[in-house]
């Protein structure tokens, strides 16, 4: 096998765009995604950009996927050697209207996706005992419940419990981890973030206020490196205080 | 809109035959499974048998759960106040052999159909307002693991726990929604670990309040799906002996 490089999902947009500009300069990158323009415009504003390849491909068709990655390593003879799952899909949708085709989308670009590429990577024939870190993007929805949330909660919160359990499985090797961020402006909630007052709402219940997307890159960064070598199964929450704060009550 | 029933999924066996147990005296039940044999087999165990309805439904086979349960309701003119999600299946599957027709198997009974169930049950039009507390049987697999092979099993679990906490908030103040996380018990979903007399030795010692049964979890679930527990809602309670207290 020749070289090794970290495959980042959802690299088109949001966290994984800011994760592939940070790793850039020191790793070569598998930069994945739906979006073939925005890929390529991602790996234009990365560091070295002839450096990465890019791989496009719809998460949400879950079918092939693993055989799919396993043909693309063995084809450019390249290892994996870390792995952040950052493409996921958000749906808010009240309890009384659940349908389950949004569910099955949501889970297979959340979760199943996940596993399906992990596949390849933990088989020695494809990755050839490669992979060093695995770090799925969760959120805190697993944390704080929010009225409509209960299908993107459920899908990040079997990411956790998954990320768990695979950290027992693949360790020594692999450590697993999982990334929970706060509410940060992206793609996937920019309408949100285009109404003043759910900005305001944001600011108020953060005690250190906006987040943006470089403050999760840091932490995958982080957890995806030897500065965490002995960090395996854990659910690092990055939200400036959303969760251990409990806003005032209005009167 | 007649009587109202306390709802429990895989009531042939397990946690959901002892859930039934406990709760036959003193509420109507409908209780469901895909084992038709043990449903009626529970229902006799129950106390005032006539008065348990019953619904052989397989969970795994998703497509319809929500639009049937609804249609039972309006047939038999009633309504349910408790839903128990009892349904649960188990498997080893390692990350380097991951099949999705395993994957959707697990999520289907652990996870899509109690969804499906919640849906008809929180629409007015059908069940009148009548619910009154979700408990979803989760599993300690969703915290902590010995071995490897129980990834998607615990994911399951993981999303029941979260799934919980965000209905909790929506369905507030008229629905508690809470989970409970077993321990290791001996029920029929592991009974061929439980064979094995060196691992119940292992499971007596592992536990600071030694092998669990049941009962105990039925008593939880009875405890949270009553008036007993109207200030508690978005928990996971854990059931498991202590165990987690130790690792």
């Amino acid at each position: 096998m020749g070289e090794t490089y970290t495959l980042i999902t959802g690299a088109s947009s949001g966290f994984g765009r800011s994760i592939a500009q940070k790793l850039a300069p020191s790793r070569k990158l598998v930069l994945a995604g739906r979006n073939a323009e925005k890929l390529e415009a991602v790996r234009r504003i990365c560091e070295a950009p002839e450096r990465h390849l890019l791989w496009v491909r719809d998460l949400s068709r879950v079918a092939g996927l693993g055989d799919e990655l396993a043909s693309l390593l063995v084809a450019k003879d390249i290892g994996i050697d870390h792995f952040i799952h950052s493409a996921g899909i958000i749906m808010i949708q009240l309890a009384r209207a659940t349908e389950m085709a949004c569910v099955t989308e949501v889970f297979n670009v959340n979760l199943f996706s996940a596993m399906e590429i992990i596949r390849p990577l933990v088989q020695k024939k494809v990755n050839k005992g490669a992979l060093r870190s695995i770090t799925l993007i969760s959120s805190i929805a697993t944390r704080v419940g929010a009225s409509g949330y209960g299908v993107y909660a459920a899908s990040k919160g079997a990411v956790n419990a998954f990320s768990l359990s695979l950290a027992i499985e693949l360790a020594p090797a692999v450590r697993v981890n999982a990334v929970l961020p706060g509410i940060v402006g992206t793609e996937m909630n920019r309408e949100n973030f285009a109404n003043p007052e759910f900005v305001a709402s944001v600011r108020a219940t953060h005690p250190l206020g906006l987040g943006c997307p470089e403050d999760v890159a840091d932490a995958v960064e982080f957890l995806a490196s030897d500065c965490a070598r002995w960090i395996t199964g854990q659910e690092i929450v990055v939200d400036g205080g959303r969760t251990i704060f409990a806003p005032p009550s209005r009167v | 809109m007649g009587e109202t029933y306390t709802l429990i999924t895989g009531a042939a066996s397990g946690f959901g035959r002892s859930v039934a147990q406990r709760l036959a005296p003193s509420r109507r039940l409908l209780l469901t499974d895909i084992n038709a044999e043990g449903l009626a087999a529970t229902r006799n165990f129950c106390e005032t048998p006539e008065r348990h309805l019953l619904w052989t439904r397989d969970l795994s086979r998703l497509d319809g759960v929500g639009d049937e349960l609804a249609s039972l309701l309006g047939a038999k003119g009633i309504g349910i106040d408790h839903f128990i999600h009892s349904a649960g299946i188990f498997g080893v599957q390692f990350a380097r052999a991951n099949e999705m027709t395993f994957v959707t198997r697990l999520f289907n009974v652990n996870l899509f159909s109690a969804m499906e169930i919640i849906r008809p049950l929180t629409q007015k039009k059908v069940n009148k307002g009548a619910l009154r507390s979700i408990t979803l049987i989760s599993s300690i697999a969703s915290r902590m693991g010995a071995t490897g092979g129980y990834s998607v099993y615990a994911a399951t679990k993981g999303a029941l726990n979260a799934m919980a906490l965000s209905l909790a908030v929506e369905l507030a103040p008229a629905v508690r929604v809470n989970s409970v996380l077993p321990g290791v018990i001996g029920t029929e979903m592991n009974k061929e670990h439980f064979a094995n007399p060196d691992f119940v030795a292992s499971m007596q010692t592992a536990h600071p309040l030694g092998l669990g049964r049941p009962e105990d979890v039925a008593d939880v679930v009875e405890f949270l799906s009553s008036d007993h527990a109207r200030w508690i809602t978005g928990q996971e309670i854990v059931v498991d002996g202590g165990k987690s207290a130790i690792k």
